[in-house]
Protein backbone atom coordinates (compact mmCIF):
# COMPACT_ATOMS: atom_id res chain seq x y z
CA UNK A 1 0.00 0.00 0.00
CA UNK A 2 3.18 2.40 0.34
CA UNK A 3 3.00 2.71 -3.78
CA UNK A 4 -0.57 3.96 -3.38
CA UNK A 5 0.96 6.30 -0.70
CA UNK A 6 3.77 7.39 -3.68
CA UNK A 7 1.47 8.19 -6.16
CA UNK A 8 -1.23 10.38 -4.33
CA UNK A 9 1.80 12.10 -3.26
CA UNK A 10 2.31 13.10 -6.64
CA UNK A 11 -0.49 14.73 -7.17
CA UNK A 12 0.11 18.34 -5.35
CA UNK A 13 3.18 18.03 -7.55
CA UNK A 14 0.91 17.40 -11.02
CA UNK A 15 -0.94 20.19 -10.02
CA UNK A 16 1.70 22.99 -9.18
CA UNK A 17 3.52 21.58 -12.45
CA UNK A 18 0.38 22.54 -14.15
CA UNK A 19 -0.46 25.90 -12.88
CA UNK A 20 3.48 27.04 -13.74
CA UNK A 21 3.25 25.60 -16.97
CA UNK A 22 -0.09 27.29 -17.46
CA UNK A 23 2.03 30.33 -16.11
CA UNK A 24 4.52 29.95 -18.76
CA UNK A 25 2.19 29.93 -21.34
CA UNK A 26 0.95 33.05 -20.62
CA UNK A 27 4.28 34.54 -20.40
CA UNK A 28 5.25 32.97 -23.60
CA UNK A 29 2.15 35.00 -25.42
CA UNK A 30 2.71 38.05 -23.25
CA UNK A 31 6.08 37.92 -24.21
CA UNK A 32 5.51 39.44 -27.93
CA UNK A 33 4.47 42.65 -26.59
CA UNK A 34 7.54 43.61 -25.46
CA UNK A 35 10.13 45.44 -27.79
CA UNK A 36 13.34 43.26 -27.45
CA UNK A 37 15.88 42.46 -29.89
CA UNK A 38 14.66 39.36 -32.14
CA UNK A 39 17.55 37.18 -30.75
CA UNK A 40 16.48 37.83 -27.14
CA UNK A 41 12.60 37.00 -28.11
CA UNK A 42 13.89 33.61 -30.49
CA UNK A 43 16.17 32.71 -26.96
CA UNK A 44 13.43 33.72 -24.53
CA UNK A 45 9.68 31.65 -26.80
CA UNK A 46 12.59 28.41 -27.54
CA UNK A 47 13.59 28.70 -23.55
CA UNK A 48 10.10 28.67 -22.13
CA UNK A 49 9.36 25.76 -24.58
CA UNK A 50 12.50 23.65 -23.74
CA UNK A 51 11.20 24.48 -19.97
CA UNK A 52 7.50 22.73 -20.71
CA UNK A 53 8.66 20.14 -22.42
CA UNK A 54 11.50 18.81 -20.16
CA UNK A 55 8.90 19.52 -17.12
CA UNK A 56 6.32 17.27 -18.99
CA UNK A 57 8.63 14.88 -19.82
CA UNK A 58 10.58 14.29 -16.63
CA UNK A 59 6.94 14.78 -14.19
CA UNK A 60 3.83 14.13 -16.38
CA UNK A 61 5.36 11.06 -17.76
CA UNK A 62 7.96 10.23 -14.71
CA UNK A 63 11.19 10.03 -16.63
CA UNK A 64 12.38 11.46 -13.65
CA UNK A 65 11.49 8.60 -10.85
CA UNK A 66 11.31 5.89 -13.79
CA UNK A 67 14.33 3.49 -14.76
CA UNK A 68 16.89 5.90 -16.53
CA UNK A 69 16.81 3.42 -20.05
CA UNK A 70 13.48 5.02 -20.70
CA UNK A 71 14.91 8.29 -20.64
CA UNK A 72 17.60 6.86 -22.80
CA UNK A 73 15.25 4.90 -24.87
CA UNK A 74 12.97 8.61 -25.47
CA UNK A 75 16.06 10.84 -26.03
CA UNK A 76 18.48 8.71 -28.49
CA UNK A 77 15.01 9.26 -31.12
CA UNK A 78 14.99 12.62 -29.82
CA UNK A 79 18.39 13.51 -30.62
CA UNK A 80 17.66 12.07 -34.42
CA UNK A 81 14.55 13.63 -34.82
CA UNK A 82 17.03 17.25 -33.47
CA UNK A 83 19.83 16.88 -35.40
CA UNK A 84 17.92 15.37 -38.66
CA UNK A 85 15.75 19.11 -38.38
CA UNK A 86 18.73 20.97 -38.38
CA UNK A 87 20.96 19.02 -40.74
CA UNK A 88 17.51 19.78 -43.27
CA UNK A 89 17.46 22.97 -42.46
CA UNK A 90 20.98 23.38 -43.09
CA UNK A 91 21.40 22.02 -46.07
CA UNK A 92 18.62 22.70 -47.75
CA UNK A 93 19.72 25.86 -49.94
CA UNK A 94 23.39 24.34 -49.91
CA UNK A 95 24.95 25.10 -53.40
CA UNK A 96 28.20 24.38 -53.74
CA UNK A 97 29.07 28.09 -54.73
CA UNK A 98 32.27 26.96 -55.99
CA UNK A 99 34.19 24.36 -57.76
CA UNK A 100 37.57 23.39 -57.03
CA UNK A 101 39.75 22.36 -60.44
CA UNK A 102 42.92 20.94 -60.12
CA UNK A 103 45.25 21.88 -63.23
CA UNK A 104 48.26 21.32 -63.72
CA UNK A 105 49.74 24.53 -66.20
CA UNK A 106 48.11 27.56 -67.45
CA UNK A 107 47.86 25.44 -71.01
CA UNK A 108 45.39 23.68 -69.22
CA UNK A 109 43.25 26.12 -67.33
CA UNK A 110 43.32 28.22 -71.22
CA UNK A 111 41.52 24.78 -72.04
CA UNK A 112 39.27 24.90 -69.71
CA UNK A 113 38.03 28.06 -70.72
CA UNK A 114 38.05 27.94 -73.94
CA UNK A 115 34.98 27.92 -75.46
CA UNK A 116 33.29 25.19 -77.89
CA UNK A 117 32.79 26.50 -81.17
CA UNK A 118 30.46 24.08 -82.51
CA UNK A 119 28.30 25.78 -80.30
CA UNK A 120 28.66 29.08 -81.85
CA UNK A 121 26.20 28.87 -84.22
CA UNK A 122 23.44 27.63 -82.70
CA UNK A 123 24.51 30.69 -80.24
CA UNK A 124 24.98 33.27 -82.87
CA UNK A 125 21.20 32.69 -84.75
CA UNK A 126 19.77 32.17 -81.71
CA UNK A 127 20.50 35.71 -80.43
CA UNK A 128 19.60 37.06 -83.43
CA UNK A 129 23.23 38.09 -84.70
CA UNK A 130 22.52 36.90 -88.47
CA UNK A 131 20.23 39.70 -88.71
CA UNK A 132 22.69 42.05 -89.06
CA UNK A 133 26.08 39.62 -89.61
CA UNK A 134 26.63 37.28 -92.92
CA UNK A 135 28.71 34.52 -92.91
CA UNK A 136 29.69 32.42 -95.36
CA UNK A 137 28.33 28.91 -95.18
CA UNK A 138 26.12 29.42 -92.24
CA UNK A 139 22.38 29.22 -93.67
CA UNK A 140 19.94 31.78 -92.44
CA UNK A 141 23.51 34.49 -91.04
CA UNK A 142 22.88 36.88 -94.71
CA UNK A 143 21.98 40.61 -92.80
CA UNK A 144 23.86 43.49 -93.95
CA UNK A 145 23.70 46.22 -91.54
CA UNK A 146 26.44 44.93 -90.24
CA UNK A 147 30.15 44.16 -91.58
CA UNK A 148 30.49 40.28 -92.87
CA UNK A 149 31.88 38.11 -90.76
CA UNK A 150 33.57 35.79 -92.65
CA UNK A 151 37.07 36.00 -92.29
CA UNK A 152 36.80 37.61 -88.93
CA UNK A 153 39.08 35.20 -87.38
CA UNK A 154 42.17 35.93 -89.43
CA UNK A 155 41.70 39.64 -89.26
CA UNK A 156 41.07 40.61 -86.02
CA UNK A 157 44.16 39.65 -84.44
CA UNK A 158 45.68 42.43 -86.72
CA UNK A 159 43.19 45.31 -86.99
CA UNK A 160 44.25 46.61 -83.35
CA UNK A 161 47.69 46.60 -81.78
CA UNK A 162 48.70 44.90 -79.46
CA UNK A 163 45.08 42.84 -79.07
CA UNK A 164 44.60 39.33 -79.91
CA UNK A 165 41.54 38.03 -81.83
CA UNK A 166 39.69 37.23 -79.05
CA UNK A 167 40.35 39.99 -77.36
CA UNK A 168 39.40 42.19 -79.98
CA UNK A 169 36.12 39.97 -81.07
CA UNK A 170 35.06 40.29 -77.29
CA UNK A 171 35.94 44.02 -76.87
CA UNK A 172 33.47 44.43 -80.07
CA UNK A 173 30.70 42.62 -78.78
CA UNK A 174 31.17 44.44 -75.06
CA UNK A 175 31.64 47.41 -76.17
CA UNK A 176 30.30 47.58 -80.54
CA UNK A 177 31.03 51.17 -80.92
CA UNK A 178 34.80 50.97 -79.64
CA UNK A 179 35.82 50.07 -83.34
CA UNK A 180 33.59 50.50 -86.08
CA UNK A 181 34.18 48.73 -89.59
CA UNK A 182 34.71 51.70 -91.76
CA UNK A 183 31.28 51.79 -94.59
CA UNK A 184 29.00 50.93 -90.93
CA UNK A 185 27.44 53.39 -88.88
CA UNK A 186 28.12 53.29 -85.09
CA UNK A 187 25.57 53.13 -82.58
CA UNK A 188 23.50 50.57 -84.46
CA UNK A 189 24.47 47.46 -82.45
CA UNK A 190 23.11 46.53 -78.97
CA UNK A 191 25.38 46.92 -76.31
CA UNK A 192 24.02 44.38 -74.03
CA UNK A 193 24.08 41.20 -76.48
CA UNK A 194 27.02 39.52 -73.83
CA UNK A 195 24.06 40.08 -71.16
CA UNK A 196 21.44 37.85 -72.79
CA UNK A 197 23.62 34.94 -73.11
CA UNK A 198 24.68 32.89 -70.36
CA UNK A 199 28.97 32.14 -69.90
CA UNK A 200 29.19 29.42 -71.52
CA UNK A 201 27.11 30.58 -74.61
CA UNK A 202 29.52 33.58 -74.78
CA UNK A 203 33.00 31.51 -74.34
CA UNK A 204 31.21 29.52 -77.59
CA UNK A 205 30.47 32.32 -79.58
CA UNK A 206 33.66 34.22 -79.36
CA UNK A 207 35.81 30.56 -80.12
CA UNK A 208 33.08 30.23 -83.01
CA UNK A 209 34.27 34.04 -84.12
CA UNK A 210 37.93 33.03 -83.91
CA UNK A 211 37.49 30.12 -86.55
CA UNK A 212 36.07 32.18 -88.90
CA UNK B 1 19.45 -20.69 -8.87
CA UNK B 2 17.29 -19.98 -5.31
CA UNK B 3 19.61 -16.85 -4.98
CA UNK B 4 18.83 -15.76 -8.57
CA UNK B 5 15.07 -16.14 -8.18
CA UNK B 6 15.28 -14.53 -4.46
CA UNK B 7 17.05 -11.33 -6.32
CA UNK B 8 14.66 -11.31 -8.96
CA UNK B 9 11.49 -11.29 -6.43
CA UNK B 10 13.26 -8.83 -4.01
CA UNK B 11 13.80 -6.97 -7.78
CA UNK B 12 10.37 -7.28 -8.64
CA UNK B 13 8.95 -6.56 -5.42
CA UNK B 14 10.69 -3.50 -4.70
CA UNK B 15 9.69 -1.93 -8.10
CA UNK B 16 6.11 -3.16 -8.54
CA UNK B 17 4.53 0.43 -8.66
CA UNK B 18 1.55 -0.95 -10.14
CA UNK B 19 -1.13 -3.50 -8.93
CA UNK B 20 -1.84 -6.52 -10.69
CA UNK B 21 0.51 -8.65 -12.95
CA UNK B 22 2.97 -6.82 -15.86
CA UNK B 23 4.94 -8.32 -17.39
CA UNK B 24 8.47 -7.10 -16.76
CA UNK B 25 11.62 -7.25 -19.27
CA UNK B 26 14.74 -8.34 -17.49
CA UNK B 27 15.36 -4.57 -17.18
CA UNK B 28 12.58 -5.06 -14.93
CA UNK B 29 10.59 -2.37 -16.96
CA UNK B 30 7.28 -3.38 -17.87
CA UNK B 31 7.46 -3.95 -21.42
CA UNK B 32 4.44 -2.27 -22.44
CA UNK B 33 5.93 1.09 -21.39
CA UNK B 34 9.39 -0.19 -23.36
CA UNK B 35 7.42 -0.10 -26.16
CA UNK B 36 5.53 3.12 -25.87
CA UNK B 37 8.60 4.51 -25.27
CA UNK B 38 10.43 3.13 -28.19
CA UNK B 39 7.34 4.64 -30.06
CA UNK B 40 7.08 8.18 -28.91
CA UNK B 41 10.94 7.89 -30.06
CA UNK B 42 10.28 7.12 -33.30
CA UNK B 43 7.20 9.65 -33.43
CA UNK B 44 9.68 12.09 -32.29
CA UNK B 45 11.38 11.50 -35.63
CA UNK B 46 8.25 11.69 -37.68
CA UNK B 47 7.00 14.88 -36.02
CA UNK B 48 10.08 16.06 -36.65
CA UNK B 49 10.17 15.33 -40.36
CA UNK B 50 6.85 17.45 -40.20
CA UNK B 51 8.06 20.15 -38.31
CA UNK B 52 11.37 21.13 -40.30
CA UNK B 53 9.35 20.60 -43.58
CA UNK B 54 7.46 23.08 -42.05
CA UNK B 55 10.48 25.49 -41.51
CA UNK B 56 12.33 25.02 -44.73
CA UNK B 57 9.51 26.09 -46.96
CA UNK B 58 8.48 28.77 -44.85
CA UNK B 59 8.01 32.44 -46.69
CA UNK B 60 8.41 30.26 -50.13
CA UNK B 61 4.67 30.61 -50.43
CA UNK B 62 4.39 32.38 -54.00
CA UNK B 63 0.70 33.69 -53.01
CA UNK B 64 -1.73 33.65 -50.35
CA UNK B 65 -2.73 33.43 -47.59
CA UNK B 66 0.48 34.10 -45.84
CA UNK B 67 0.81 32.40 -42.32
CA UNK B 68 0.42 36.33 -40.96
CA UNK B 69 -2.66 36.80 -42.30
CA UNK B 70 -4.22 34.35 -40.74
CA UNK B 71 -2.86 32.54 -38.21
CA UNK B 72 -4.75 34.07 -34.78
CA UNK B 73 -2.39 33.85 -31.58
CA UNK B 74 -5.77 34.23 -29.27
CA UNK B 75 -7.64 31.19 -30.51
CA UNK B 76 -4.73 29.05 -30.37
CA UNK B 77 -3.36 30.31 -26.83
CA UNK B 78 -6.92 29.05 -25.51
CA UNK B 79 -6.70 25.70 -27.48
CA UNK B 80 -2.89 25.17 -25.77
CA UNK B 81 -4.43 25.95 -22.64
CA UNK B 82 -6.77 23.21 -23.45
CA UNK B 83 -4.28 20.83 -23.82
CA UNK B 84 -2.37 21.78 -21.22
CA UNK B 85 -4.86 21.68 -18.84
CA UNK B 86 -6.00 17.74 -20.38
CA UNK B 87 -2.19 16.45 -19.53
CA UNK B 88 -2.91 16.89 -15.87
CA UNK B 89 -6.44 15.50 -15.79
CA UNK B 90 -4.44 12.37 -17.47
CA UNK B 91 -1.60 12.99 -14.63
CA UNK B 92 -4.71 12.81 -12.20
CA UNK B 93 -6.56 9.59 -14.05
CA UNK B 94 -2.87 7.49 -13.74
CA UNK B 95 -2.25 8.59 -9.70
CA UNK B 96 -6.09 7.45 -9.44
CA UNK B 97 -6.11 4.32 -10.86
CA UNK B 98 -3.23 3.75 -8.92
CA UNK B 99 -4.96 4.57 -5.78
CA UNK B 100 -7.67 1.68 -7.35
CA UNK B 101 -10.06 4.88 -6.97
CA UNK B 102 -12.64 4.09 -9.49
CA UNK B 103 -14.67 7.02 -9.10
CA UNK B 104 -11.78 9.87 -9.71
CA UNK B 105 -10.51 7.74 -12.13
CA UNK B 106 -13.64 7.61 -14.43
CA UNK B 107 -14.03 11.38 -13.56
CA UNK B 108 -10.47 12.50 -14.72
CA UNK B 109 -10.29 10.08 -17.67
CA UNK B 110 -13.40 11.35 -19.28
CA UNK B 111 -12.69 15.45 -18.43
CA UNK B 112 -9.12 14.34 -20.29
CA UNK B 113 -11.26 12.90 -23.42
CA UNK B 114 -13.38 16.10 -23.07
CA UNK B 115 -10.78 17.95 -22.98
CA UNK B 116 -8.79 16.59 -25.96
CA UNK B 117 -12.46 17.12 -28.16
CA UNK B 118 -12.42 20.79 -26.84
CA UNK B 119 -9.14 21.12 -28.07
CA UNK B 120 -10.31 19.20 -31.36
CA UNK B 121 -12.79 21.62 -31.98
CA UNK B 122 -10.49 24.70 -31.45
CA UNK B 123 -8.25 22.80 -34.53
CA UNK B 124 -11.89 22.27 -36.62
CA UNK B 125 -12.83 25.90 -36.13
CA UNK B 126 -9.22 26.95 -36.81
CA UNK B 127 -9.12 24.83 -40.25
CA UNK B 128 -12.42 25.62 -41.18
CA UNK B 129 -11.31 29.56 -40.85
CA UNK B 130 -8.38 29.16 -42.88
CA UNK B 131 -10.09 27.47 -45.58
CA UNK B 132 -12.60 30.04 -45.89
CA UNK B 133 -9.89 32.69 -45.85
CA UNK B 134 -8.63 30.58 -48.77
CA UNK B 135 -6.14 28.60 -47.84
CA UNK B 136 -6.59 24.96 -48.73
CA UNK B 137 -3.57 22.16 -48.91
CA UNK B 138 -2.74 22.62 -52.01
CA UNK B 139 -3.07 26.86 -51.92
CA UNK B 140 0.38 26.97 -51.38
CA UNK B 141 3.54 25.95 -49.46
CA UNK B 142 1.95 27.56 -46.14
CA UNK B 143 -1.17 25.29 -46.67
CA UNK B 144 0.75 22.30 -47.69
CA UNK B 145 3.04 22.44 -45.05
CA UNK B 146 0.70 23.50 -42.09
CA UNK B 147 -1.79 21.35 -42.88
CA UNK B 148 -0.26 18.41 -42.89
CA UNK B 149 1.92 18.95 -39.70
CA UNK B 150 -1.18 20.03 -37.22
CA UNK B 151 -2.96 17.68 -39.08
CA UNK B 152 -1.19 14.53 -38.24
CA UNK B 153 -1.34 16.28 -34.52
CA UNK B 154 -4.82 16.87 -34.71
CA UNK B 155 -4.83 12.22 -35.88
CA UNK B 156 -2.73 11.76 -32.63
CA UNK B 157 -5.09 13.77 -30.62
CA UNK B 158 -7.92 12.03 -32.09
CA UNK B 159 -6.55 8.78 -31.38
CA UNK B 160 -5.70 9.38 -28.35
CA UNK B 161 -9.42 10.47 -27.00
CA UNK B 162 -10.81 6.56 -28.52
CA UNK B 163 -8.05 5.25 -26.48
CA UNK B 164 -8.57 6.69 -23.28
CA UNK B 165 -12.32 6.83 -23.68
CA UNK B 166 -12.12 3.14 -24.36
CA UNK B 167 -10.73 3.22 -20.78
CA UNK B 168 -13.39 5.12 -19.37
CA UNK B 169 -15.72 2.64 -21.17
CA UNK B 170 -14.28 -0.42 -19.60
CA UNK B 171 -13.59 0.78 -16.18
CA UNK B 172 -17.57 0.27 -15.84
CA UNK B 173 -17.61 -3.58 -17.26
CA UNK B 174 -13.59 -4.72 -16.90
CA UNK B 175 -11.33 -5.00 -13.90
CA UNK B 176 -9.50 -2.31 -13.70
CA UNK B 177 -7.09 -3.50 -10.66
CA UNK B 178 -4.80 -5.01 -12.84
CA UNK B 179 -4.67 -2.08 -15.52
CA UNK B 180 -2.60 0.45 -14.01
CA UNK B 181 -0.24 0.19 -16.28
CA UNK B 182 -2.01 0.03 -19.47
CA UNK B 183 -3.92 3.53 -18.30
CA UNK B 184 0.15 4.70 -17.51
CA UNK B 185 1.16 3.96 -21.13
CA UNK B 186 -2.03 5.44 -22.86
CA UNK B 187 -0.99 8.34 -20.78
CA UNK B 188 2.37 8.60 -21.95
CA UNK B 189 0.91 8.61 -25.25
CA UNK B 190 -1.10 11.64 -24.15
CA UNK B 191 1.41 13.73 -22.67
CA UNK B 192 3.59 13.65 -25.79
CA UNK B 193 0.90 14.63 -27.77
CA UNK B 194 1.22 17.60 -25.24
CA UNK B 195 4.60 18.53 -25.56
CA UNK B 196 4.29 18.41 -29.41
CA UNK B 197 1.87 20.78 -29.37
CA UNK B 198 4.45 22.80 -26.88
CA UNK B 199 6.72 22.57 -29.89
CA UNK B 200 4.42 23.35 -32.44
CA UNK B 201 2.97 26.41 -30.64
CA UNK B 202 6.04 27.70 -30.15
CA UNK B 203 7.62 27.37 -34.10
CA UNK B 204 4.73 28.14 -36.10
CA UNK B 205 2.45 30.27 -34.12
CA UNK B 206 4.58 32.29 -31.65
CA UNK B 207 7.92 33.00 -33.99
CA UNK B 208 5.51 34.02 -36.69
CA UNK B 209 4.97 36.98 -34.56
CA UNK B 210 8.54 38.11 -33.71
CA UNK B 211 9.19 41.55 -34.86
CA UNK B 212 5.81 41.98 -35.56
CA UNK B 213 3.85 42.14 -32.00
CA UNK B 214 0.85 39.96 -31.62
Amino acid sequence: MSNEQEHHDHVPVYVKLAAFLGVLTGAEVIVLWFAIPDWLMYFALFGMAAVKFGFVVAVFMHLKYDNKMLTGIFFSGFTVALATMVAMMALINYQPSKVAINVKDSKELAALNAGNPENGPTVFMGKGCAACHAIDGLDGAVGAVGPKLTGLGARAGNTVAGQSAADYIRTSIENPNAYVVDGFSAGLMPGNLKGTMSAEEYKDLVAYLETL
Amino acid sequence: MSTASAVVDQHHGGHDDHHGHEEHSFTGIPSKKILMWAFLSSDCMFFGTLISTYIIYHGKSLVGPYPLEILSIPVTTVSSFVLLASSLLMALSVAAVNRQDLAKFRLWIFMTCLFGIIFLGFQSFEFTEFYHKGLTMSTNLFGSTFYTMTGTHGVHVALGVLWLMSWFIYSFFGDMRDKAIDIEVAGLYWHFVDIVWIVIFTVIYLIEFVGVGA
